[in-house]
């Protein structure tokens, strides 16, 4: 590979690049943010209509960069594509460095590596021992430079090092060491955790990706509506079809929503079933590779399955109750009067053509009653929580819903995720990698312990204030230590 | 009764919020330790008054406080709190109170306007641990961008008041106010608001991921952050261009937080 060459092939794994790209992606995810909010996903359907407002260009443009589904678009892929292609680049490039690198620093070969180091102290052993408190020792100084450096057997410097090295392993460092005829160079470090966990979050986020498109391209799902008691075929299964034997809306006294509970079961075509139970929300069921999620729910506006009225009549004062089957009558006790009943609304209004009902939600349940007696029959309906607009039939007869039950239709919806697995493991990696970066506070000492004196420079930290503030720390505790009361 | 006490704790913390940030003003401006200590006794009852208004409510509805925008914002504001009282005791910084009780105070403004109403029952999905994880996690990361955010505007401040202005902290210290509190904030919020938020919408709704308004904001907010992380961590966003970029990210936090609003969504809780 050619200098120019290798020259392109390095900007695109430089950090650079990776954060030129990060840019590029969040600009981009910005635009998507924002044209959501602006193009109406109606767009498609009423193109002409925006034509009208927006004119032909704009119009184009608008189909032309999908704007109005921006995150499925080409230009938001391509620089999806780009992330990831960096991100894999930054990965497999960086790898050894981010996990090895940092495990085990050397101790310096040559103390003239350490001048350069932002923090850095010098300790004159003959003045820390007498207690003296000033900075720089003249006899160290002025002996190296003029060739009377101060002399230490080998297990006096061993010693020596190995008080200082006890108490940065006190301070949570780990120390390596080498003896050369300087004296004894050392290398401390702590936090060396955190590389790893960088290289793990950043992997991590290459899996989520990678998942991501195997459930983008991969995946499915599909809203299926089956009344209760009935079956309907599993969508993309010619074998598999799901019976609900039940749906249900759980409340409170107030009517507030605990759940929507659906009994179903899976079937095959012999009738044999391969699962059954109940589908809540953040319930789903799993069969057959699939998930089953209850989603929404509707009412057959035209039916119900029984309902439930008190009467009481008006001339002998006999009350009593009586169960409803559409569009059967029922004859009161003691009486000739028939009720039958008609029409159920789960949520009655009165429109201008009529009786409708708003919602499928029972707000307010009603029921439209047929009255026989004495071969006048009249209609009305009763309300189950307004009971105070009932009907007062001209029959000598008081009634009261007490209670409906509604024909459901429950909404689920059949999801495949191929790549959920891949996304979880990712998820995974990256947490692991983000609590050990983040836990993880990574710094490095360097030194030489020598004849004459003890030099130590903070070569890797984090934290600038609050490693100034160890490194103060460190400082005082080997003079505490190598002092006259240590 | 204790609906009227949470309601009563939060309006004696917002008063007293107020009355802190107007006390560190002081503070910064005659410079006597006494209005300092004051200060933050005051924002130290505030605290306990707001803890005890989500306790209390938190018996009431039965249900941790975080289910609507108005307990959320509480909940926030709370982790604002307690990390300026984290930061102050660390670095023994009353000044940095002069930013961080106004913004407080303006959370808890937007919190007034919101519904106050508890409700006993969590609507269906919100039946899940994940809920709390991702709620939690969430209100706690955004405390903590909003707590950068304040060390940014003090650094700014005191960058414009110059360099002989001793009452501020010193900028290197400002800055790692700042980066600490990114960096707490910034896998507070992938793990509890994206991951968490996936893994949750993937047993709720059956997806992990549907471009809801709320769900593309807070990718917009995740790659903001990692773009200013990345670009500290390379030495190109320090000092001052740091401390605008922690403002610019509450602005994009807050957008994001009151996209509830307008944006509608499957987040359109409020």
């Amino acid at each position: 590979m050619g200098g120019k060459q290798r020259t392109v092939a390095e900007s695109f794994i430089s950090f650079r690049f990776a954060v030129t790209v990060i840019a590029i992606l969040f600009g981009a995810s910005l635009a998507g943010w924002i044209a959501t909010e602006l193009v109406p996903p109606d767009f498609l359907d009423r193109e002409d209509v925006y034509r009208h407002t927006w004119g032909t260009t704009g119009t184009r443009l608008v189909d032309v960069l999908r704007l109005y589904d921006p995150f499925h678009s080409f230009w938001y892929e391509i620089v999806l594509v780009i992330f990831f292609v960096a991100l894999l680049l930054c990965v497999v490039t960086r790898w050894r460095q981010l996990v090895l690198g940092s495990w085990r620093p050397a101790a310096p070969v040559d103390p003239r590596e350490l001048e350069g180091a932002p923090f850095a102290f010098r300790l004159s052993w003959r003045l820390l021992e007498s207690g003296e408190d000033r900075i720089k020792d003249p006899l160290v100084h002025y002996g190296e430079r003029y060739g009377r450096a101060e002399q230490a057997d080998a297990e006096t410097l061993r010693q020596r090092f190995a008080r200082v090295a006890a108490l940065l392993r006190k301070r949570g460092y780990a120390v390596v060491s080498r003896e050369d005829p300087s004296g004894i160079s050392f290398a401390a470090f702590s936090g060396r955790w955190r590389s790893p966990g960088s290289m793990l979050f950043h992997v991590g986020i290459l899996v989520i990706t990678i998942g991501g498109v195997i459930g983008s391209y991969g995946g499915w799902r599909e809203t299926m509506f089956v009344r209760e008691g009935s079956s309907a075929p599993l969508p993309r299964d010619s074998v598999l079809s799901l019976h609900v034997e039940r749906f249900e809306i759980v409340t409170t006294e107030r009517l507030e929503i605990k759940d929507y509970i659906s009994t179903v079961s899976v079937v095959d075509k012999q009738g044999n079933a391969l699962a059954a139970g109940t589908v809540q929300v953040n319930h789903p069921m799993k069969v057959a590779g699939r998930r089953i999620y209850q989603s929404e729910f509707s009412v057959d506006e035209n039916a119900f399955k029984r309902a439930r009225i008190v009467y009481s009549l008006r001339e002998s004062g006999a009350h009593g109750t009586v169960d409803l089957e559409p569009g059967a009558p029922a004859g009161l006790m003691d009486s000739s009067i028939t009720v039958t009943a008609v029409r159920y609304l789960p949520d009655f209004r009165m429109g201008p053509d009529g009786p409708f009902s708003a919602s499928a939600f029972p707000s307010n349940p009603a029921l439209e009653v047929r009255v026989a007696s004495a071969g006048v029959t009249e209609s009305g309906w009763l309300f189950l929580y307004h009971g105070d607009f009932n009907k007062r039939f001209a029959a000598p007869v008081d009634l009261v819903l007490d209670a409906c039950e509604p024909v459901y239709y429950t909404g689920l919806e059949v999801s495949a995720s191929p790549g959920a697995g891949v996304l979880f493991a990712g998820f995974a990696a990256a947490t692991l990698g983000l609590l050990l970066m983040y836990l993880c506070n990574p710094r490095v000492l360097k030194g030489v312990s020598g004849a004459g004196e003890l030099l130590v420079a903070g070569t890797e930290y984090r934290w600038k204030a609050s490693f100034e503030r160890e490194l103060a720390g460190v400082r005082e505790t080997i003079r505490k230590e190598f002092g006259p009361r240590g | 009764m204790p609906s009227a006490f949470d309601m009563s704790c939060f309006w004696y913390s917002f008063w007293m919020y107020l009355a802190a940030f107007v006390l560190f003003s002081v503070y910064a401006a005659v410079r006597r330790r006494g209005v300092g200590l004051a200060a933050t006794f005051v924002f130290l009852a505030a605290f306990v008054l707001l803890t005890a208004g989500l306790a209390a409510r938190w018996v009431v509805t039965a249900h941790p406080p975080f289910s609507t925008m108005y307990e959320y914002a509480l909940t926030m504001s709370w982790a604002v709190a307690l990390s300026f009282l984290i930061i102050m005791i660390r670095f023994r910084r009353m000044v940095l109170g002069v930013v961080v009780s106004p913004v407080l105070v303006l959370v808890l403004v937007i919190a007034s306007l919101l519904p106050k109403e508890a409700s006993k029952q969590l609507m269906p999905a919100l039946h899940s641990y994940w809920f709390y994880i991702h709620v939690t996690l969430a209100a706690c990361a955004e405390g903590a961008f909003i707590v950068a955010a304040g060390a940014g505007i003090v650094y700014l401040a005191r960058r414009a008041k110059g360099a002989e202005n001793e009452i501020l902290p010193s900028r290197d210290l400002l800055e790692e106010i700042i980066v600490r509190a990114l960096r707490i904030g910034y896998p507070l919020f992938t793990i509890g608001a994206l991951f968490a938020g996936a893994i949750w919408a993937q047993y709720a709704w059956g997806s992990f991921w549907s471009w809801d308004p709320k769900e593309t904001g807070a990718l917009v907010l995740w790659l903001y952050y990692t773009l200013v992380l990345h670009q500290n961590a390379r030495g190109a966003w320090r000092g001052k261009t740091l401390a605008v970029m922690s403002v610019v990210g509450l602005a994009i936090a807050i957008v994001s937080f009151l996209g509830n609003l307008f944006f509608g969504g499957m987040h359109a809780y409020v």
